[in-house]
């Protein structure tokens, strides 16, 4: 389980707090989904979480045990994070850079052994992109690349899995596909997965649990069937939504389209 | 069919770059200034390594040849070997940190901070070691470089390429102020030395330059893979388990070092550094699994080359910087026209 208790975050010299008390709690086996508009501090509680920013008040706790004193480096062991997309300067193949998630594993003087290649392409087979292990990173489309940086994150083999926006870039039958793959994952390796996704829909078809950012807190939390409701995703998102029951499923659409 | 363009080409061509500078040094041996023929030059060759062995002494040591194979051309090919490998070995090492395909030691102004450590020991402190100054401003220059290029805890590209210049610059200055200031003996042999060459080769300086070799490249030859993700950018790295800082500070270390000592023996040399990185992960890949070795054995190999036309194309000796910059620049608009965003990365 993945615990974040009473976190506040600001930048030092600045005034006013860009996360304020949030409280989030993410089960193992479970997609826990975090909505809210651009600039409610989603990034921002990925770099607290994952210790990349480590000076807010507040706990992370994984497995009952606070992380908060370890570093960026030793919180790897916690979590992989997988994200939004990867600039990489050189052209390396799908394989190097899926084998990179093993870094950890890896000791300074030394490169990574045949168990740490066959991860990389047992995860690769996982995902059905085996087929191209020896393609040029630089060279795959979007789908395929969030694809490869998912493997990457799944060899690191974390229990908690942090996905900033996996969809983005994508067009619509990637998203799903990306989105079916991570729940088939989370559950078959009872992983704790948290990701970040601007579409309410996908939360409704794939998440167990939603939790709403709004300027920096949690407007609201709960089970998808529950929680996305009109009055909530108006709120959060400040304009006129229509919620429509189709097969016990939440569709959501914009109130006024033309 | 899959193992055979998986496997086996990759490894056909890695052979052929690690075996590169043996090929080419042997060659080198048969051709010089001094006219000696195929057969003389073997038998000079085999002579020497048999006494050697045998430790029997004829006198054929006292014959000139002799002293021009064993102590001019051996020592030569050795000394361009040991130099363009460090050169090439920190220039991939500088690519992958700055993850910025446009640097090497020269571009970041190392060479420069170098040669002005070397110029300061040779003009006025002779007390310390070329070396030792050497490596001080070389620190000293990525570190101007780095703090100039910084914006927001992150290494942009071009900045980074312009504090080299500024650096660069600055150093050079350095050196012709000392030109300008010391005493015209010593003045002669820094004017010579500086203009990156390998007349002055000899068997210590081959000591000297594989020792900075094995100290510099040595260690990056072992932490190499870390490079790929180190490439990834700070962040990245962090979030998969690198402790950047550290792996930084000690990369850098040692690539400085062995830069250090290559221009504190032949002086500043440009280009190499630049572009055989570059030509490997064109002929090869960019994990720098492979990478590494190969950067150094081919710029060995590249450095190889050069000196022997440096040596060959007139009567007397070019600097062979300018036969690396000749050989170089139309090299890299090739790469630049040719290879666009792979080469390039983005």
């Amino acid at each position: 389980m993945l615990q974040v208790i009473n976190l506040y975050f600001r930048h030092s010299g600045e005034k006013e707090d860009l996360l304020r008390d949030v409280n989030i709690q993410a089960r193992e086996g479970e997609v826990t989904v975090l909505l809210g508009p651009n600039g409610a501090g989603k990034s921002t509680l990925y770099k607290c979480i994952s210790g990349l920013w480590r000076d807010y008040r507040g706990e992370v706790r994984v497995q009952d045990k606070p992380v908060d004193a370890l570093s960026a480096e030793k919180r790897s062991k916690f979590f992989s994070v997988v994200p939004q997309g990867q600039d990489l300067s050189f052209p390396y193949t799908v394989r190097e850079v899926v084998v990179m998630g093993r870094a950890q594993y890896v000791g300074v003087f030394s490169t990574p052994n045949r168990e740490d290649y066959d991860k990389a392409e047992e995860i690769l087979e996982l995902l059905g992109i085996q087929h191209l292990q020896h393609k040029v990173y630089l060279k795959i489309s979007g789908g395929e690349r969030q694809l490869t940086l998912l493997a990457r994150a799944l060899v690191q083999e974390a229990p908690v899995l942090i996905l900033d926006e996996p969809t983005t870039h994508l067009d619509f039958k990637n998203q799903i596909s990306i989105m079916r793959h991570i729940k088939r994952i989370t559950l078959e390796r009872k992983l704790v997965t948290l990701m970040t996704l601007h579409d309410p829909n996908l939360a409704s078809f794939f998440a167990d649990k939603v939790f709403a950012l709004k300027r920096g807190t949690i407007l609201w939390a709960g089970i998808p069937n529950e929680v996305l409701t009109e009055t909530n995703l108006s709120e959060l998102y400040e304009i006129d939504i229509k919620v429509i029951n189709h097969n016990n499923l939440r569709i959501i659409i914009p109130g006024e389209v033309k | 069919m899959k193992i055979l363009s998986y496997r086996l080409i990759p490894s056909v061509k890695i052979l052929i770059v690690l075996v590169a500078p043996l090929v080419f040094g042997f060659i080198s041996l048969f051709t010089g200034a001094y006219d000696i023929s195929f057969g003389e030059v073997l038998r000079l060759l085999l002579y020497g390594i048999s006494s050697v062995l045998s430790a029997d002494q004829i006198n054929l040591q006292v014959i000139p040849e002799y002293g021009i194979i064993w102590d001019l051309r051996i020592p030569r090919v050795f000394l361009s070997f040991i130099v363009g490998a460090s050169l090439a070995g920190a220039g991939t090492v500088f690519q992958a940190i700055f993850k910025n395909p446009l640097v090497d030691p020269y571009i970041l102004g190392i060479s420069a901070g170098a040669a002005f450590g070397c110029a300061i020991s040779i003009g006025f402190l002779e007390v310390i070691p070329v070396q030792v100054m050497a490596f001080i401003f070389g620190v000293l220059a990525v570190f101007i470089a780095f703090v100039l290029a910084r914006t927001q805890g992150e290494i942009s590209r071009l900045p980074l390429v312009l504090s080299g210049v500024i650096v660069s610059a600055l150093f050079t200055s350095g050196v012709s102020m000392i030109k300008f200031l010391i005493d015209p003996h010593r003045l002669q042999s820094i004017v010579y030395w500086l203009m990156g060459s390998f007349t002055l080769a000899d068997w210590k300086g081959v000591k000297t330059g594989l020792l900075g070799l094995l100290l510099g490249m040595g260690p990056v030859f072992l932490m190499r893979w870390r490079l790929n993700v180190l490439s990834l950018g700070e962040e990245e790295a962090k979030l998969l388990g690198i402790n950047v800082k550290r792996d930084r500070f000690l990369f850098i270390g040692f690539a400085i070092l062995s830069v250090a000592v290559a221009t504190s023996l032949c002086g500043i040399i440009g280009w190499v550094g630049l572009i055989v990185p570059h030509l490997i992960r064109m002929f090869i890949g960019a994990d720098h699994k492979i990478l590494v070795p190969l950067s150094i054995t081919g710029g060995g190999a590249f450095m190889i080359v050069a000196d022997t036309i440096a040596r060959n194309l007139t009567s007397f000796d070019i600097p062979v910087g300018i036969i690396t910059a000749i050989l170089g620049a139309p090299f890299f608009v090739y790469l630049m026209k040719r290879g666009g965003k792979e080469a390039w990365g983005k």
